[in-house]
């Protein structure tokens, strides 16, 4: 967990962090993410504040990493430390000092974050420098929050609640908890590099209309059949792909919430496998989280920016009330409106922003919904994986297909104008060779 | 620490309270030990077959049924058992009882059995036994059976015969003669197990199911068959997928003698209410009659709990009682989900029980929580008896649910383990895990106690009444022939309790009557009879089926109290004809024998089931109210404040001499006015403005001579909640008349700006000759709680006001002028919300609130209406104030009122307004958890668990000590309807109005001066609450007259159920009307003369 490194024979130790450190701690996050039940946009802004906040104190180290500051939307550089650190051990520890802020379940980090402490002394570190790079941490995420709390989430808490119009082809909550729609003004948080959350604009979705010519009706029924006649193997792509972090089980009296990972969280775990595969240390695992994360929340904000102008109804309600009263989509409708996917988007632009790290013909083990009952997937590349991510909202039931093309190409501009704009390396990673998929 | 400490202190003493098995004072009822009454049956369920998550019902547990199936006089008992064998147990006196089940033959073959009636199926005079079972489910088996009485210890099993044999989702039976023709019919209550996934529309109701739909069955005895017919489907009877049918029983709930049908569903299906039609069919009239229901609707009981002699009804529900377990249990929809329910077809439902009072004009009030019976936990059969003997009937209720899968902790974090679900783990064993997760927790079941004339106090502990337990079907019976009800409860996983009633020194007198029907049926099912005392009389209907899957004696049994005599007692026979008979002396049995030939006499009270609405005038307004949801943007707001219309006026405004009226419109509608014509109709008279002026909303208007040219000028008040102070939507508008009803806006006469306004009062308030106005403000749009600007404004004699006083007085709802103090000079009375009656005094040019009114001091309301007159006749004006009233789930004292904390507690720049109310010894929040953390996030920082946040008793439990003493803090120590009487020296003392005036909000006081002199009209009801405080829709009218002893109240022509605003009184043709001016509706004219 912990290597030593260095001659020194003296009683205080040198301490050099693996970048496991930092897997176990987002680890750990994504732990309490799903027992907190937070939304997929809500999760990728906190995965992308306790990223960046790590990244920007490993950069400081590292004079082959850029920093962020003057890069993303309204982020200053952060404070130098004035006395002597441990860089390692500050990111790590500012990446659980922000996961504390952002979550509610806090016990489990502190304790794990204590713990954490108790064991670096055991290993003998200078706890002068310890205690620095405990103080320098907390400012550094003080900065860090200074800058959070300007994006507009906690203003956007308290904006009016989507109205149920009950107008047809409008979205209105689905079965069996009728959740009210999530994040309606998530549009309004501020993006971290794109300029605004309507600057990739999806093209839009299908008129409503239930005429049996009509192309709209045409992909009501293109879902219904699809469900219906869903091969093993599409199931099992729309099961490890479902990412629902609270889905409602309804037996009569006894209701219970299934948790699991968000979108972004899933990929939070491919980028760890990446990183373990690639033995990537301690500040590329960093990078590697931080572009993701940040492709993953851009693209949820334009996702939802769009999802809330074009309210579109979900293939679940249009069926029961047009076509089929009993039919169920195999996965549980989220609750929000339909277009265009959020899992396409995101899953498009992290797949673009880990091809710009790690090559666009790197293969994987995706053993990340392990934990949560599912099977292991392989895939050769990122953007595979991405398009898989996105038709499998087809095989769920719960995305028309425009939706997901259409989030698909959304989510490749956000992630190559994200990858194009900022810099994380003096000197380019790869040689800009990044391979984009024409599969949609 | 130390609290934690304390906890576990009062814990252990409560254990040890618990181990002492004698009460410690004499109490009323004894639980008799099994060892000694025999009596040893427990209602054990294994798991093992099915489990609650694959059958909802699981924990429901077994019914009772008491009757004497032996003839000789003494009370028998039979209990199901859902996974083992039935019991009957033979009394033989003294509490002694014998297991004759085997010998009997009644244990049956079901695999899963439910309810129980004993009733004389085949009108032999033997009890037979009919046993529901659900069968053809997830390998249960078995279909209900009619064990046919014998009369000779043995029953022999004749379903199959009788057509009775139903197979499915069985929850009770009730044996009744509903074309009263002499033989007893049956109604099958069923259950369902149709996904509750998703709501479907209503009309789903008239779908069929051969399993789920409830059934009625016609005996055709009386025509010689000993065989049922299945007339479900002709009689007009729902047989659906969506019956979630938990409890039903029947009663004659409009007085024609036709046995009516009331009906208890589950989950999100109405219950129904089928008004018995007399030609073999019945008309489901719930929505017509009732205003809301229970949801979770379980166990019900009919039967007159406020001696009027209507029969009431009483539905259960599941709402906690104890603070700690309500705020940690799922309870209310959100907001959300009760509008998908409304617009998919669904009545109003609430989590919570149901007193459906018969208001003896075809109406029922829900009145539970005025009562103080609404929460009684996971409740499922109410017994209906006069327990004490003294004439007033108590209500006994069971409760308890061995696994509790309604806690919300369960719901959201358990789920962990079915993570799972797409793993090769048989979903048996993670069914197995789920329900061990689940919480258990045995509550005392409650007995209320009559304490007032709808009030019940639960008097459990006193009663000997408190053992913890998991109940479900219960009988009261007098099991030892002594005159005093014994209780027979049916429990979970625990004996059966037999509760012997000992009386408690002042048990009163009592007369029992059974019935021998000769051309009726045999017990005389459906009759009425009512006992005669000293010009007292007290009703009962005999039935069977009651409670749970839970039926009783065949007889009535009245509690005389001290009553040393009864003047006669009439028996009104199902064949309509009445039998009357002076018996002698008290305190006995008596079996009266139907004699051939009765006397058919009319009924003193004949309930009329006329619903039609009064409308009377063409062309005919309706006013329609925007669908703005307030809480989309203020989620904690605990009512609309944009709802507030319609603006009504009456006046003559064309000088004919006739009546004419102003209606308001609501947003985008336009208000209208209506010219009375010479034969009593009415014509709209267009105006200009009328379509441009339709985007206010109009929520008070006046008619008064503005610029003094003795026309009628108009100025009407616009409301709203959507829009801000300022907003040219919200301005307030003054017209103009020309003498012929032609009216003209007068800009810039009004300078008080734009706001969510509420009420207009005009007054020659400086005595110069020409008409001031008061404008009151409801509200700060956007901004629950804080206060309105409030003006008075002074006319230059033109009709051009200007601003005399101007002060944020808070959210005002009405308005009065009168000279209080006889000093000659008029003061404003105003009212609102989180306000008292508040008196401004003129001084120096302007107004100051008259502080320190003796009287008015602790009348911090929620008002809503305001009336001056003088009440007692002394010369004074009197206030009469129209508040909220006490049918509210948070009812404030001047010790224990609602608090109102207004403070931006999550710093995010915007006002968080927190209401909290008292409930037993703590001070909770209204809103629960998810929305008080929806609108605060770092709540959920701070409560971790629903178990964490339920220990919340006090504000600072969920804010720091600072932030709560930077709070602004409004409360509200009375919901009453109150009459405040000046006294000469310019104090006031309160006066309580008849507590009927408490069952809903008062809207709207008129005092009638002119034609019944002294007669209060009040209009009422308000749709508009947030989910969790429920919708007051308990009176729409209620008329009060004076009488020597004070007000009387009654429902004089109150038949609808609807939101009155307004009431106007009226010409037309000469003749006085009283119009009930709507919200979202028609108005409606009352001949008041």
């Amino acid at each position: 967990m912990i290597g030593l490194i260095g001659a020194c024979q003296g009683p205080k130790k040198e301490i050099v962090l693996e970048s496991d450190m930092l897997h176990h701690a987002v680890q750990n996050l994504t732990d309490v993410i799903v027992h907190d039940i937070f939304s997929p946009p809500v999760a990728s802004r906190i995965y992308a504040y306790t990223s960046i906040t790590a990244y920007e104190i490993l950069a400081l180290k590292d004079s082959s990493y850029k920093s962020l500051a003057g890069q993303l939307n309204g982020l200053d550089p952060i404070p130098a430390p004035t006395q002597k650190i441990n860089y390692d051990v500050a990111a790590v520890d500012a990446y659980l000092l922000a996961s504390i802020k952002l979550i509610f379940s806090e016990d489990k980090i502190i304790q794990y974050r204590e713990e954490w402490h108790r064991d670096l002394k055991k290993q003998g570190i200078d706890e002068e420098i310890l205690d620095n790079s405990i103080a320098y941490a907390q400012g550094v995420v003080n900065h860090i929050f200074d800058w959070a709390d300007k994006d507009n989430y906690k203003q956007t808490r308290t904006f009016q609640k989507y109205t149920i119009t009950g107008e047809e082809g409008i979205w209105q909550p689905t079965p069996p908890a009728y959740i009210e729609a999530i994040e309606p003004h998530w549009g309004k948080i501020r993006p971290f590099v794109i300029d605004s959350s309507a600057q990739f604009k999806a093209k839009g979705p299908n008129k409503f209309n239930l005429e049996k010519e009509n192309i709209f009706y045409k992909q009501v029924v293109e879902v219904y059949e699809t469900v219906n006649n869903l091969s093993t193997e599409q199931k099992e792509i729309a099961a490890f792909w479902d990412c629902n972090p609270y889905v409602m089980n309804v037996h009569g009296h006894v209701m219970f919430a299934t948790k699991k990972i968000t979108p972004g969280g899933h990929w939070m775990g491919i980028a760890k496998i990446a990183c373990e595969k690639d033995k990537a240390d301690l500040v590329k695992s960093a990078y590697a989280y931080t572009l993701t994360s940040i492709a993953i929340a851009d693209g949820f904000i334009s996702c939802w920016d769009e999802k809330y102008r074009s309210n579109l109804i979900r293939p679940e309600t249009v069926i029961n009330k047009h076509i089929d009263q009993d039919w169920l989509p195999l996965l549980q409708t989220p609750p929000f409106p339909e277009y265009p996917s959020g899992h396409s988007v995101i899953s498009s632009a992290a797949g673009i922003a880990l091809t710009s790290i790690f090559g666009a013909s790197f293969g994987f083990m995706d053993d990340t919904e392990e934990k949560y009952g599912l099977p292991t997937r392989t895939f050769s590349s990122f953007v595979a994986a991405s398009e898989e991510a996105a038709i499998s909202r087809l095989y769920g039931g719960i995305h028309f297909m425009p939706a997901i093309t259409d989030g698909f190409e959304q989510g490749k501009q956000v992630g190559k104008f994200i990858i194009e704009n900022i810099e994380f390396k003096e000197q380019p990673a790869n040689d800009g060779a990044v391979a984009f998929s024409s599969g949609h | 620490m130390m609290r934690k400490l304390q906890l576990v202190l009062i814990f252990f003493l409560f254990l040890l309270g618990c181990t002492r098995k004698e009460p410690t004072v004499a109490s009323r009822f004894q639980l008799l030990n099994p060892s000694e009454t025999n009596v040893d049956f427990i209602n054990r369920l294994s798991e093992k077959q099915v489990d609650i998550i694959e059958y909802a019902y699981y924990y429901n547990g077994g019914g009772v049924a008491a009757g004497d199936i032996n003839n000789d006089g003494l009370i028998d008992i039979f209990f199901t058992a859902n996974e083992n064998k039935n019991k009957l147990f033979l009394n033989q006196g003294n509490f002694v009882f014998k297991d004759v089940s085997a010998a009997a033959g009644i244990e049956g073959t079901g695999d899963w059995s439910t309810g129980v009636t004993m009733a004389d199926v085949n009108n032999d005079g033997n009890l037979d036994i009919y046993v529901s079972n659900v069968g053809g489910y997830k390998g249960l088996q078995g279909a209900n059976e009619l064990f046919i009485n014998n009369g000779d210890g043995t029953f022999t099993e004749s379903a199959k015969a009788y057509g009775l044999d139903f197979i499915g989702f069985s929850t009770q039976a009730v044996f009744f003669d509903y074309d009263r023709d002499g033989d007893l019919d049956m109604y099958l209550l069923n259950h369902s197990v149709h996904s509750v996934r998703s709501y479907g529309p209503a009309t789903l109701r008239h779908e069929s199911d051969a399993r789920a739909g409830d059934r009625l069955y016609r005996n055709n005895l009386k025509e010689g068959e000993k065989r049922f017919t299945d007339v479900t489907s002709e009689a007009g009877i729902f047989n659906s997928q969506i019956g979630y049918g938990l409890g039903v029983v029947v009663g004659d709930v409009n007085d024609d003698m036709w046995p009516d049908i009331y009906v208890s569903n589950d989950f999100h299906e109405n219950d129904y209410l089928y008004i018995n039609q007399g030609d073999g069919t019945f008309s489901e009239q719930l929505e017509k009659r009732i205003g809301h229901t229970s949801r979770y609707a379980m166990g019900n009981a009919m039967g007159d709990l406020n001696g009027d002699n209507l029969p009431d009804i009483i539905t259960l529900d599941m709402l906690p009682d104890d603070p700690e377990i309500l705020q940690k249990s799922a309870s209310e929809d959100r907001q959300e989900v009760s509008d998908i329910k409304k617009e998919s077809g669904y009545a109003d439902q609430y989590v919570r029980n149901a007193f459906q009072l018969n208001r003896g004009n075809g109406h029922f009030s829900e009145i539970a929580q005025l009562a103080g019976i609404s929460a009684t936990d996971w409740s499922w059969s109410p017994t209906i008896a006069d327990l004490d003997n003294d004439g007033k009937n108590e209500l006994y209720i069971t409760n308890g649910i061995f696994k509790r899968p309604n806690d919300l902790d369960y719901i959201q974090y358990m789920g962990n383990l079915s993570q799972m679900r797409y793993s090769a783990t048989a979903s048996d064993s993670i069914n197995r895990k789920l329900i061990d997760k689940m919480p258990t927790l045995k509550v005392s079941n409650y007995t209320f106690k009559s304490s007032g004339k709808y009030k019940y106090k639960n008097v459990s502990k006193d009663w000997g009444l408190a053992e913890p337990s998991y109940s479900n079907g219960a009988v009261a019976a007098d099991l030892n022939n002594d005159g005093k009800l014994d209780l027979i409860v049916n429990n979970v996983n625990q004996q059966a309790f037999i509760y012997k009633n000992k009386g408690s020194g002042d048990a009163g007198n009592f007369l029992q009557v059974e019935l021998r029907g000769k051309k009726s049926n045999y017990y005389g099912i459906g009759a009425k009879v009512s006992v005669y005392t000293n010009g007292h009389v007290q009703t009962q209907e005999i039935i069977s089926t009651t409670g749970f899957q839970s039926s009783v004696p065949p007889m009535a049994h009245f509690g005389l109290g001290n009553k040393s005599k009864v003047d006669s007692i009439r028996v009104q026979w199902p064949t309509g004809k009445y039998q009357t008979l002076k018996p002698k002396g008290l305190n006995k049995k008596l079996i009266i024998l139907e004699k051939q030939q009765g006397e058919i006499i009319q009924p003193t009270v004949r309930i009329q089931a006329d619903t039609s609405e009064n409308v009377v005038f063409e062309p005919v307004y309706q006013h329609i109210e925007n669908n703005f949801k307030d809480n989309s943007r203020e989620y904690l707001i605990p009512y609309k404040l944009s709802a507030e219309g319609p603006a009504s006026a009456v006046g003559d405004v064309n000088g004919d001499g006739l009546d004419d009226i102003f209606f308001g419109g609501g947003k985008y509608q336009p208000g209208k006015i209506y010219l009375q014509q010479k034969d009593g109709s009415f014509l709209e008279k267009k105006q200009k403005w009328t379509t441009e002026h339709a985007i206010f909303e109009d929520v008070s208007a006046e008619l008064f001579d503005a610029n003094g040219d003795k026309y009628l000028d108009l100025i009407v008040i616009s409301g709203g909640n959507e829009e801000s102070v300022g907003s040219t939507n919200l301005q307030d508008r003054l017209y103009i008349n020309d003498g012929k009803g032609n009216f003209t806006l007068a800009k810039d006469a009004l300078p008080h700006g734009n706001h969510n306004g509420s009420v207009s009062k005009a007054h020659d308030i400086d005595g110069d000759g020409d008409m001031d106005l008061f404008i009151g403000n409801r509200s700060v749009p956007g901004n629950y709680g804080l206060p309105a600007d409030q003006f008075i404004l002074v006319n230059d004699g033109k009709g051009i006001f200007s601003i005399a006083f101007r002060e944020k007085l808070g959210m005002v709802t009405d308005a009065a002028w009168a000279d209080i103090d006889g000093d000659d000079k008029v003061e404003l009375i105003v009212v609102g919300d989180w306000m008292p009656v508040t008196i401004l005094e003129s001084r120096n040019q302007t107004f100051a609130i008259r502080k320190g009114v003796k009287g008015l001091e602790d009348t911090f309301g929620w008002w809503k209406s305001l009336a001056i007159a003088d009440v007692n006749g002394d010369g004074l004006p009197d206030i009469i104030a129209g508040n909220v009233g006490e049918n509210m789930k948070m009812i404030p004292t001047k010790e224990k009122p609602v608090e109102l904390y207004l403070a931006d507690f999550d710093k995010n720049g915007k006002i968080d307004p927190v209401i909290f109310y008292h409930k037993q010894g703590k001070l909770i929040p209204l809103a629960s958890k998810d929305l008080l953390a929806k609108q605060m996030p770092f709540l959920n920082k701070k409560f971790n668990s629903y178990l964490q946040y339920a220990t919340v008793g006090r504000p600072q439990d969920l804010f720091a000590d600072e932030a709560i003493k930077n709070s602004k803090k409004l409360y509200a120590n009375t919901f009453k309807t109150s009459m405040y009487i000046n006294a000469p020296s310019g104090t006031f003392s309160f006066e309580s109005m008849p507590e009927e005036v408490q069952f809903s909000s008062v809207n709207a006081i008129f005092v009638d001066e002119n034609y019944a002199a002294g007669t209060i009209w009040i209009g009422g009801n308000f749709f508009d609450n947030s989910v969790d405080l429920g919708r007051s829709d308990a009176q729409s009218q209620i008329r009060l007259t004076k009488t020597p002893n004070g007000y009387v109240a009654d429902n004089f022509k109150s038949n609808t159920i609807a939101s009155i605003r307004n009431l106007q009184i009226i010409v037309v043709s000469g003749k006085a009307y009283l119009i009930l001016v709507k919200n979202n509706g028609k108005p409606e004219f009352i001949p008041i003369e």
